[in-house]
């Protein structure tokens, strides 16, 4: 499928539903420097860090790096999915790329209020590097003057590299801001740093079943 | 024949009303503990992560949040808890003597630990094991890769044994390099003297803070022994064996039901009978534990759930970021199953 | 009247930056915003402000490497074009960055030979674009403020049919 259709099917179904990944993501575009904190937020109990995209900003390679629990390890993980699926809790903060005897690669990840928003059964159906980005018709109608498409490319809030879920507006996308790494933030739907998105890029393949667990809830 | 029958019958009524009543006579652990008004608890001081106090006294860790928790399932207050530090070779002797009411300290829950000790462990709340620390620049990812290393070993301790064991079955050599202390371990290993350390998982990760560059290190995802973490209590008290294993298993149904410390006052308006029933809204299994009906209620509001509090103490929230691995939830990739409370 | 409109753009942008003057002089002794470009003096432009009219299709993009991909999205973009209209004064009505209403801007030359939009005054100012490449059908502009450059990138206006 072509990537404008892909695209057209997305923006429709932003139209439909409230609140998505792309919209939420588009947000960038309206970064204010001086409004540090969406008001939204505060009242959103499920968003830990109150942090506004920062796009064009390009972090350090120290920053990158992250320590402890959120680099990228292989763990101990028991499953009854095959290696080689993804397996992402959300509520722990971590994706799981199944290996063979009892493993996982586990990557710390970013949850946007999005990816909170859902959790299933699919696969991935395709794959970015350095993803463009398109602003949503309704957010050009209401800041004309936004380009209707940019480039991918170094402090795109998209990151390096995207995997599209298939049958969702949903996405695994890179960032640009690390310190998001282990939080739930406004925006985006489930983001790894730059090079952790891309080590998971070059070993899923199209067609990669994707399992998002959520915590139970009351 | 059956003269003989009955009187052994009268023989065994006998003997079970003279147990009664010496039993009866002792008072339970429970009416002890809710009497003098405090829980006392046995632990260690020491261990990061379990159980340790600052300077100021106060105290924290995994182990010593257990203890609130049993003392929020009685008294509704997690601080109603007086910690007594033992050490490893005294903690089983210390509880047969009524030292404390509860031991929560790492102790592994092995045969001669619980049968030759004569006590009883109430569950797993840990599942600790054996496991190595090597650098990250080898880019080992199993320890079937190990094959020829130099492995630093504590000495008089079964961690050599263990490693025999997994390298021979698995038809690979190793040189073991034996010190007396942790400490000479960790220098050894910074001198490169040996290129691996094999201790418990846990201890591993507390060691890896004190290395020059933690986070150039790695602990390896095998586990070669099993060494399953619980609090024990005296034998023939079944009232208080329950209402410590139903604590533990409380705060891991709660983590599984999704009841968590921040959001557990709205969990009386849910609908699940299974949330209902833990926190109170219905049904009353405190009474049959000798509690409250917001026994579990005030476990979560004041300690948290079983992921909250192993988090918090030694997991991805604490400086150790030990990775859950085995003490993940059943249906997480884990092997921690607590029985339904209903 | 065609003859009266530079008189009146050389009137606003003369008693702008004079307003502009006034204020830098009671903020002498104050530091400066990092971010603010204090500008420089605004001479007559060399693009004619008619050049901007019309209907557009806009995309954006950081690296140089992207331009070409930039420019073909651009023109795909016509189905939701970004209109330019004729200001009252001389000038063009366009939005500023994150403003949402638009208002008239101004084209402005400067002595290094370099064409700036943006509100009347002096050029180069950090609310700013510069425009750096203009043909019949196409002009590109660069934010002059780091962090507007930074957030909508280089933007490239393909004019639609």
């Amino acid at each position: 499928m072509p990537p404008a259709i892909i695209h057209k099917r997305m923006a429709m179904k932003i139209i439909n539903l409230h609140s998505l990944c792309l919209a939420a993501a588009a947000a960038w575009l309206f970064w204010n420097p001086a409004a540090k904190a969406d008001p939204a937020d505060a009242s959103d109990p499920q968003v830990d860090m109150q942090i506004d995209d920062q796009p064009g900003y390009q972090p350090s390679a120290e920053e990158e790096q992250l320590a402890g629990p959120f680099e990228r390890q292989i763990v101990f993980f028991r499953t009854t999915e095959a290696p080689g699926t993804i397996v992402v809790h959300t509520a722990d903060r971590y994706l799981y790329l199944v290996q063979p005897n009892n493993r996982a690669i586990r990557y710390g990840i970013g949850v946007g209020r999005d990816g909170f928003q859902w959790a299933g059964i699919r696969k991935i159906i395709q794959k970015q590097e350095w993803p463009d980005w398109r602003p949503p018709p309704e957010m050009i109608q209401r800041q004309p003057y936004l380009p209707r498409f940019m480039a991918g490319g170094p402090g795109n809030p998209m990151g390096a590299r995207a995997l599209y879920i298939g049958g969702t507006v949903y996405r695994i996308h890179g960032t640009n801001q690390p310190q998001t790494i282990g939080h739930a933030v406004s925006s985006g739907c489930f983001r790894l740093v730059n090079a952790d998105v891309t080590d998971l890029y070059d070993r899923v393949p199209v067609g990669t079943k994707i399992v998002v667990k959520q915590a139970a809830d009351l | 024949m059956r003269f003989f029958q009955k009187g052994i019958t009268s023989a065994a009524v006998f003997g079970a009303l003279t147990l009664l009543t010496s039993f009866g006579a002792q008072a339970s652990t429970l009416d002890t503990v809710k009497q003098r008004g405090s829980l006392i608890c046995g632990v260690s001081n020491g261990i990061t992560g379990f159980s340790i106090s600052d300077e100021k006294g106060a105290w924290s860790g995994f182990d010593v949040d257990f203890c609130r928790a049993v003392a929020s399932a009685i008294f509704g207050d997690a601080t109603k808890v007086q910690f007594v530090p033992v050490k490893a070779d005294e903690r089983f002797a210390a509880l047969k003597e009524n030292k404390f009411d509860l031991l929560s300290r790492n102790s592994t829950w092995s045969f001669s630990n619980e049968v030759e000790q004569g006590l009883l462990f109430a569950g797993v709340t840990y599942y600790d094991g054996q496991g190595f620390l090597v650098s990250k620049k080898r880019k080992v990812t199993s320890a079937l890769e190990l094959d020829g290393s130099k492995i630093c070993v504590k000495n008089g301790t079964n961690s050599e044994a263990n490693v025999a064991d997994y390298f021979k079955s698995n038809r690979m050599k190793f040189e073991p390099i034996r010190f007396e202390t942790m400490k000479e371990i960790i220098d050894a290993y910074q001198a490169n003297k040996c290129d691996v350390i094999s201790s418990d998982v846990s201890q591993l990760y507390a060691e890896r803070l004190g290395l020059t560059k933690p986070n150039e290190n790695a602990i390896l995802a095998d586990v070669i022994s099993k060494e399953p973490l619980g609090p024990a209590v005296r034998q023939g008290d079944d009232q208080w064996l329950n209402l410590v294993k139903w604590v533990n298993y409380a705060m891991l149904n709660a983590e599984e039901l999704g009841i968590t410390k921040s959001n557990v006052a709205q969990a009386k308006q849910s609908q699940k009978p299974a949330v209902r029933r833990l926190i109170g809204a219905e049904g009353d299994i405190g009474k049959q534990l000798g509690l409250s009906p917001d026994w579990a209620l005030n476990i979560i509001k004041n300690v948290g759930n079983y992921g909250e509090t192993l988090e918090k103490n030694v997991g991805g929230k604490s400086k150790l970021g030990i990775a859950r691995g085995l003490n993940q939830l059943w249906t997480m990739g884990g092997i921690q199953y607590a029985p339904p409370l209903r | 009247m065609p003859m009266s409109l530079p008189s009146t753009r050389s009137f606003i942008i003369a008693t702008a930056s004079l307003f502009a003057l006034a204020l830098a002089g009671c903020n002498a002794n104050q530091s400066i915003d990092a971010g603010a470009q204090q500008g420089v003096p605004a001479t007559p432009s060399k693009i004619a402000a008619e050049r901007l009219v019309g209907r557009w299709g806009v995309a954006a993009y950081h690296q140089d490497s992207a331009r070409q991909r930039t420019e073909a999205e651009a023109r795909r973009q016509c189905s939701n074009p970004y209109t330019i209209k004729a200001g009252q004064n001389g000038g063009v009505v366009m939005h500023l960055a994150d403003q949402s209403e638009p208002q008239e801007l101004f084209l402005k030359g400067s002595a290094s030979g370099s064409t700036y939009l943006g509100p009347a005054g002096m050029a180069a100012v950090s609310a700013d674009r510069e425009i750096v490449a203009i043909s019949d059908n196409s002009f590109t502009i660069k934010w002059v403020s780091p962090d507007n450059s930074s957030r909508y990138g280089t933007m490239v206006y393909i004019r639609c049919p």
